[in-house]
């Protein structure tokens, strides 16, 4: 039992690390642009990503639950979900250059699991039930996504003021385009999390909507995204207006999960 | 219809007037959860002397009840069922079999042209409907799927029936029981007997569960025996029984001290306070501790809800000046004056709160319309390419780029 928490211990911190690591090289490859040191960069990236996923599921193990129900847990999952999205995302387009946007966001939140206690509790009665599962499972792959689609929307706004030849990437159509589809993802993950959450929320608590705060603040970053959608729909608010949204979203992502638990009072705060 | 009312109708369904209620329905959102709601109304003007007046005016003390909002959603609500439906007969026209656009021609086209014989293979294994023509072919796959917003909204718009289902409907009560207490719920002549209540615990003394055991009954022949704990509530006759809450109740018994003759006997919860009036006492539970320990600033703390060390946390007044305080065991007597008061039997009552709200399936249709227009929308878009003349277009309204690298990635390779 010992050995296990010391392993997840060591683990978690190899990872942070390398994550801190990764952020600078992807910022020195946004600068020199040589191929090489983008490679080191999504090299370190993929090593932390699978020591940090020993670190979870060391977790597991200890915890004989998925790591969900806590700030750390769940903050260190959330991570963990960014990275995973970047790394998806750079798999597929093997756009390297989004790394330095998006791997400081997943170094923060990793920075702000850090901080928080990483005592394991069991689960207190409310918890007990699979619909947490469902509910931060889905939540974690929403936010993950939201993340990057913020760092691709930041690279967007950056680039659509520079001259073709001093762009992040080449095309802004293709910025706004993969942050289009990788928000489309979040925002599909964001309604399951709040349709799991309803439906658990009226078997433990009998109401299926009661504008607790957590809840709110999780309509107001799902109004959001479906406020950025529809901008997209007409061809002139694409582009600036919409990548502003996908910020902004982002940002009521991170209230949503750290402002609403520290600064209002909520039957949610224990998690 | 004149002009001027068609154009305040066309805005009144346009997207743009949908998103500026969505924006101002999320801003009055995040009012509520910032600004503390339900308190008197004097406490705003107090509070905040120069907008409290503006507060209780836009009911921005009481967000999501307020008329104000009910209205922006019921708002919300049409202008959404007019955009959907306004754009229904194109989208239908659009869903049908041989629709093809004519923008397809302005697509994007592939860099290299690829050979007709293997796009049209790759068409066909992927399950495109393809139309052959003199100078090539057409392919169009998931034509219907320009129907998903539809779906998306109008899984939104039950939803929002919901909401008004529920605010208009839905009918709530609590009630506190002690095991074998039974009390009847409404006009219907439901009874709700409570059999037992207990907790389970874990090693270091917290609780992993409470659970009651309920009958529930409207007659002698149709009643109905469940035990519920926190995530699992019982069903009957539409209504939901909730696990909700606990506490103690402890007996209070104050003797003559000379005679020892029984003045009174009564049940308390902690807090409760009552007023003797013999003594001109008041005698006021401050709380019971079943595992007693001293917490910091000396303060009675209680480890857990085993009773392990049972104490009992007293306040005694005279004739309303503090008279004492006391942290005494079941059975020990405080003796003030002429009074012996002593606690003893703590119970365990459960709290069980029922609610009957028949907006529950509406909603829940509602979320499974909704994701599956989601999944419809994002995923099964339709996609169109056409092969004239040695070169390959596609088109995608809402995804061309992707579309178009992921079929130009395949003809490549192959
Ligand atoms: C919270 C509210 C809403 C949600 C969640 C929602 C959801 C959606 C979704 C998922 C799509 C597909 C978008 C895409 O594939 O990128 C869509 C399309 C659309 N929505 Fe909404 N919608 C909402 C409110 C509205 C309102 C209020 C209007 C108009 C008044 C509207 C008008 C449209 C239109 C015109 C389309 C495009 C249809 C098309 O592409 O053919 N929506 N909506």
């Amino acid at each position: 039992m010992d050995s296990i928490i010391y392993f997840e211990n060591l683990t978690f911190n190899a990872a942070f690390i390398l994550y801190i690591a990764s952020s600078l090289l992807f910022f020195v490859y946004t600068a020199k642009l040589s191929e090489k040191t983008g490679k080191t960069a999504v090299l370190l990236t993929l090593g932390g990503f699978i020591l940090h996923t020993a670190a979870l599921t060391l977790r597991t193990i200890e915890a004989g639950r998925l790591p969900f129900s806590n700030q750390f847990e769940f903050a260190a999952s959330f991570a963990w979900g960014i990275v995973l999205s970047f790394l998806v995302l750079h798999r597929i387009y093997r756009f390297t250059a989004i790394g330095a946007f998006v791997q400081p966001l997943a170094f923060l939140v990793m920075g702000y699991a850090s901080m928080q206690s990483r005592a394991i509790r069991p689960l207190m009665p409310a918890l007990q039930s699979h619909w947490l599962t469902v509910h931060v499972g889905t939540a974690v792959l929403s936010y993950g996504a939201f993340a990057l689609a913020c760092g691709i929307a930041v690279i967007y706004l950056i680039d659509s003021r520079r001259e073709a030849g001093r762009r992040i990437l080449k095309h802004p159509e293709v910025s706004d385009m993969l942050s289009y589809r990788v928000i489309v993802f979040g925002f599909f993950m964001l309604t399951v999390v709040i349709i799991s959450g309803a439906i658990w929320a009226q078997q433990a608590w009998s109401r299926y909507w009661a504008w607790d705060p957590k809840e709110t603040w999780s309509l107001i970053t799902w109004i959001i995204y479906a406020v950025y959608l529809h901008l997209r729909i007409r061809r002139n608010w694409k582009g600036k207006a919409a990548a502003w949204f996908a910020v902004i979203g982002f940002i009521s992502v991170l209230f949503t999960f750290i402002g609403v638990n520290v600064l209002l009072p909520s039957i949610h705060s224990y998690a | 219809m004149n002009n001027r009312v068609k154009q305040i109708v066309r805005f009144l369904i346009s997207l743009k007037f949908g998103i500026i209620l969505l924006i101002i329905i999320a801003l009055y959102s995040v009012i509520g959860t910032v600004l503390p709601q339900h308190m008197p109304d004097e406490i705003y003007l107090q509070r905040y002397p120069s907008y409290g007046q503006l507060i209780l005016a836009l009911s921005l003390n009481r967000v999501y009840s307020s008329v104000i909002f009910t209205s922006l959603l019921v708002l919300f609500g049409l202008n959404l069922l007019g955009c959907t439906v306004k754009s229904l007969r194109g989208q239908l026209k659009q869903a049908r079999k041989g629709f093809f656009p004519k923008t397809a021609l302005i697509g994007e086209q592939m860099e290299n042209s690829p050979d007709q014989a293997d796009a049209l293979a790759y068409f066909k294994y992927r399950k495109y409907q393809v139309e052959k023509h003199d100078r090539g072919f057409r392919a169009a796959k998931y034509r219907w799927g320009v129907l998903g917003p539809a779906v998306t909204h109008a899984g939104i718009i039950f939803v929002l029936a919901a909401g008004i289902i529920s605010s208009a409907a839905s009918r709530e009560g609590f009630v506190n029981l002690l095991p074998g207490q039974e009390v009847t719920l409404d006009e219907r002549g439901i009874a709700l007997r409570l059999d037992d209540f207990y907790m389970t615990f874990l090693e270091n003394g917290s609780v992993e569960q409470y659970f009651s055991d309920l009958t529930v009954s409207s007659g002698p022949d149709d009643q109905r025996s469940e035990t519920i704990w926190v995530n699992r509530p019982m069903q009957y006759r539409g209504i939901n029984f909730y696990q909700a809450s606990f506490g103690w109740v402890s007996s209070l018994v104050i003797r003559d001290a000379e005679t020892g003759e029984t003045r009174t006997q009564r049940q308390m919860q902690d807090g409760q306070d009552f007023f003797f009036q013999p003594g001109h006492l008041t005698v006021v539970l401050y709380g019971f501790f079943p595992e007693l320990a001293i917490g910091h600033n000396q303060q009675p703390v209680s480890l857990s809800h085993r009773q392990k060390n049972p104490h009992y946390g007293v306040v005694l007044y005279e004739f309303n000046r503090l008279a004492g305080t006391y942290i005494i065991g079941p059975g020990e007597v405080i003796r003030h004056g002429d009074w012996e008061i002593t606690f003893s039997h703590s119970t365990l009552y459960t709290g069980i709160l029922f609610r009957s709200d028949p907006s529950y399936p509406v909603a829940l249709i509602g979320f499974i319309v909704l994701m599956l227009g989601m999944l419809i929308s994002f995923y099964c878009y339709p996609r169109f390419a056409e092969y004239s003349d040695g070169a390959l277009h596609t088109w995608s309204r809402k995804n061309g780029w992707v579309f178009h690298r992921t079929v130009s990635r395949h003809l490549d390779q192959s």
